[in-house]
């Protein structure tokens, strides 16, 4: 959606100032566009909850914040709204909790830095920087690997760091895919250890519009509508009120509020060659040139019928994965079995023989290393976990066996 | 290879067949990358195709089935599949090949005579129905009229109704076509990027049935790769049209189908990936507010024909075929969708032509003539 700046002096069609860019079809002022901006955030996070006197008392919210112009522009936006409740009523509806998950050197001094900028205004921000390494307390490791037969089998691991984990993992997609796992596990933790009752993803109408497309092609179809509606879990409310914004309006908005000397420098450079990119840079690529090529409302039309998409009825939910916790409806091993084929033409003489049991020598079978397990893994996981032969996870430790670790203060008494 | 041969040429356990692991690989699997002999890939690639149709109970036992032809790899492969298939698990099914003539000049009337060499291959009757007997135009000319973008969209609708008008004639209904894996994949995402909630959750439907036709459609390549159904024609040596459609292209489709070029360049496995999210689309339920729920009955459905003017013939009683109002054809609405798409070709098409027009001939004819210049 094109975002326009004016050099020609027109009025604004809201107040009648000096318009500066045109938007959606609307000429408006820079303060009008601030506002308008801000009134499609306050709208998407559509509750009562950050009222003041609020039935429900003071809620805590989270903020996924990664240092992005997003995580700027929303956190700007909704320091906006604290800072209009301390001007007319001396207090705030709700408490704001920024947390960044530690994946780059030099990100608290950045958050140091906003929390100067916002001290300058009047009002002060909590944040909490947590490390990736945080998502393994109270998990058991496992190495988890598939058998040709869509089996899950599982062995006892030893001791790993995430980082370690993830430099298993075979591809950048399928890296990309088991990070998106591991962040939004952490920051639900997070949200419960500091009693939040919501979390705010920062995803633009792009972003989403770009991750709606690689779920659906990373197979993980099932749950995409939980990615764009606002959602629940474990009690815990999950809202990206920044879904109505463009990415071309969240940059206008950063350089006309000036706060883009907060955002966190990305270096990183974006290969163009397919082979070095993951689905999602390939999904948003096709987006940013569609929207080029004519077909200008696709993003706003991604979002809108993801919206719409429900839970399927058509399958029993079977349980939910080891590993992303998303719950399955078809059960991806015998739907994998339906669709493949496994067994091999006869072998018609005895030099085919004797290969064969050369081959079994050299490439011993999976099935022979590690245990058949009862675990249930999605469609999804189970594609990202293709092109090698096993991945370690941490999973959540047996009920029984954490009962024992939480009441038993001496172990000596067993015997 | 004779057992001496095979002695004297010592294979390395890296070049076998990595189901088997008796004989040599000689292809990689585009499904899973999984390294393959040709004995194994043969049987994998017919039970799969085996599995999808019992799975789905696509048919039963003495059916007469008619064949979506168009000579290319697709449907070359669907006849000698399904013959194999019949013969080999006893089907029962009667098999009989139906071609549609779009009027493609330089790309259709060469398929075209694949089909008919197939047919004396496989050993099937065959049906040719073209766009022009039955509407009065040929693509070339919609699309001289309307433009090459559009020409999908036109070209979809004209021959899902000349397929079921060709199987009506025969006496049959129901019509195989070779949609592939990847057709459904491109479907699902298309759905999703269009927003067409009509279609959504019906992207994955391996046998479809509507209100507009009495004819039932199957797809039972619908988990098999293209690339696949390449392998397998050059391996049997099947004799197929290996020609793009000219217009295909530059089509919202086309650009779809890049994308998932490029994303099978990295994640081979997307295109199941993508029906298997495909399959579990299922839309909210429209919620009919009360007051349209009690005046449904006062405002009687007006459609508005494409020339501006309205039907006045009465709407079919409960429980009978709706029928278009100006082909006779069934159709869920007053005009059929062929009709009213071209309504509005009619509409622009041009009342005075000049002698020797080659500019209707299209562009698949154009290129042609390009290809056989020499300086």
């Amino acid at each position: 959606m094109s975002l326009q700046i004016l050099t020609a002096k027109i009025p604004c069609q809201k107040c009648g100032e000096d318009a500066s860019v045109t938007n959606r079809k609307e000429v408006v002022c820079n303060e009008c566009f601030n506002m308008s901006m801000r009134g499609r955030l306050r709208k998407s996070l559509r509750a009562d909850i950050y009222k003041i006197n609020s039935k429900h008392g003071v809620h805590k919210v989270l903020l996924a914040f990664k240092g992005d112009v997003n995580s700027i522009v929303c956190l700007d936006m909704i320091m906006q709204l604290v800072l209009e409740q301390i001007n007319n009523h001396g207090k705030t509806g709700f408490q704001l909790l920024v947390l960044n998950i530690d994946e780059r050197n030099g990100i608290e001094e950045k958050l140091q830095q906003v929390r100067s900028f916002y001290e300058q205004k009047g009002t002060i921000i909590n944040y909490k920087t947590v490390q990736v390494n945080s998502y393994l307390t109270g998990k058991s490791l496992k190495r988890i690997g598939i058998d040709k037969k869509f089996n899950i089998l599982v062995k006892d691991e030893s001791s790993h760091s995430m980082e370690d984990i993830i430099n298993l993992i075979p591809n950048k997609s399928a890296v990309e895919d088991f990070k998106e796992v591991i962040y939004d596990q952490i920051l639900l933790k997070q949200a419960e250890i500091e009693g939040c009752g919501t979390i705010l993803y920062c995803n633009s109408m792009n972003k989403l519009s770009s991750s709606i497309l690689a779920n659906l092609i990373k197979g993980r179809g099932s749950n995409m509508n939980f990615k764009v509606n606002d959602t629940e879990k474990q009690g815990i409310y999950i809202k990206n009120p920044l879904r109505e914004l463009f990415d071309s309006e969240i940059d206008y908005y950063s350089e006309v509020n000036e706060i883009g000397q907060l955002k966190f420098q990305n270096n990183a450079v974006i290969s163009n060659i397919n082979r070095n990119m993951t689905i999602k840079q390939i999904t948003s690529r096709y987006l940013n040139q569609i929207e080029a090529n004519g077909y200008a409302s696709t993003i706003p039309t991604v979002v809108k019928i993801t919206e719409k998409l429900v839970e399927p009825t058509k399958f029993k939910p079977i349980g939910n994965c080891k590993i992303c916790d998303e719950v399955i409806y078809q059960n991806p091993k015998t739907w994998l079995n339906k669709i493949t084929h496994n067994e091999s033409a006869p072998l018609v003489d005895e030099i085919e023989r004797d290969y064969a049991e050369q081959y079994l020598q050299a490439f011993p079978p999976i099935e022979d290393q590690l245990d058949v397990s009862n675990y249930t893994i999605c469609y999804g996981c189970m594609v990202s976990m293709n092109g090698t032969e096993s991945i370690v996870w941490p999973t959540e430790r047996q009920r029984d066996q954490k009962v024992l670790e939480e009441f038993i203060i001496d172990s000596d008494d067993d015997e | 290879m004779t057992v001496e041969q095979k002695k004297d040429k010592k294979l390395k356990v890296t070049q076998l067949c990595e189901l088997c692991h008796g004989r040599k690989a000689v292809m990689k699997r585009p499904k899973n990358l999984q390294k393959l002999c040709k004995e194994c890939f043969f049987l994998v690639f017919e039970t799969e195709i085996h599995n999808t149709i019992t799975d789905a109970k696509l048919f039963y036992k003495g059916e007469t089935v008619a064949l979506g032809a168009s000579g290319g790899k697709d449907s070359t492969v669907l006849a000698s599949v399904m013959k194999t298939l019949n013969e080999r698990y006893d089907y029962g099914l009667h098999l009989v090949l139906l071609s549609i003539d779009e009027g493609i000049k330089g790309y259709r009337d060469d398929s075209l005579a694949t089909v008919k060499r197939n047919q004396a291959q496989y050993e099937m009757p065959l049906e040719i129905v073209s766009y022009k007997e039955l509407y009065d135009w040929t693509m070339d000319e919609i699309v001289a009229c309307s433009g090459m973008r559009n020409s999908c969209t036109y070209c979809g609708v004209l021959r899902r109704q000349a397929l079921d008008r060709g199987a009506a004639k025969l006496g049959i209904n129901h019509v195989l076509t070779g949609h592939n894996a990847d057709d459904m994949a491109e479907t699902v995402l298309m759905n999703v990027l269009r927003g067409d909630s009509k279609r959504l959750d019906k992207s994955c439907t391996i046998k479809t049935e509507s209100a507009d036709s009495p004819i039932k459609r199957s797809k039972p390549f619908k988990y098999t790769y293209q690339k696949e159904i390449v392998l397998y024609a050059h391996y049997k040596k099947l004799d197929y049209f290996s020609t793009e459609c000219t217009y295909a292209p530059e089509s919202f489709r086309g650009t779809t189908r890049e994308l998932l070029k490029a994303l099978e360049s990295i994640r081979p496995s997307c295109i199941m990936d993508l029906i298997y999210s495909g399959e579990h689309f299922e839309l909210r339920k429209k919620q009919v507010t009360t007051t349209y729920k009690n005046n449904k009955k006062k405002l009687p459905e007006q459609e508005v024909n494409p020339d501006g003017s309205v039907s006045l013939k009465k709407t079919p009683a409960p429980g009978e075929a709706r029928k278009c109002d100006k082909c006779g054809y069934l159709s869920s609405n007053k005009i059929c969708k062929a009709c009213f798409l071209l309504g509005g070709l009619e509409a622009n098409r041009a009342k005075v032509t000049l002698d020797n027009n080659t500019y209707i001939d299209g562009a698949a004819k154009l290129t042609k003539t390009l290809e056989h210049l020499s300086f």
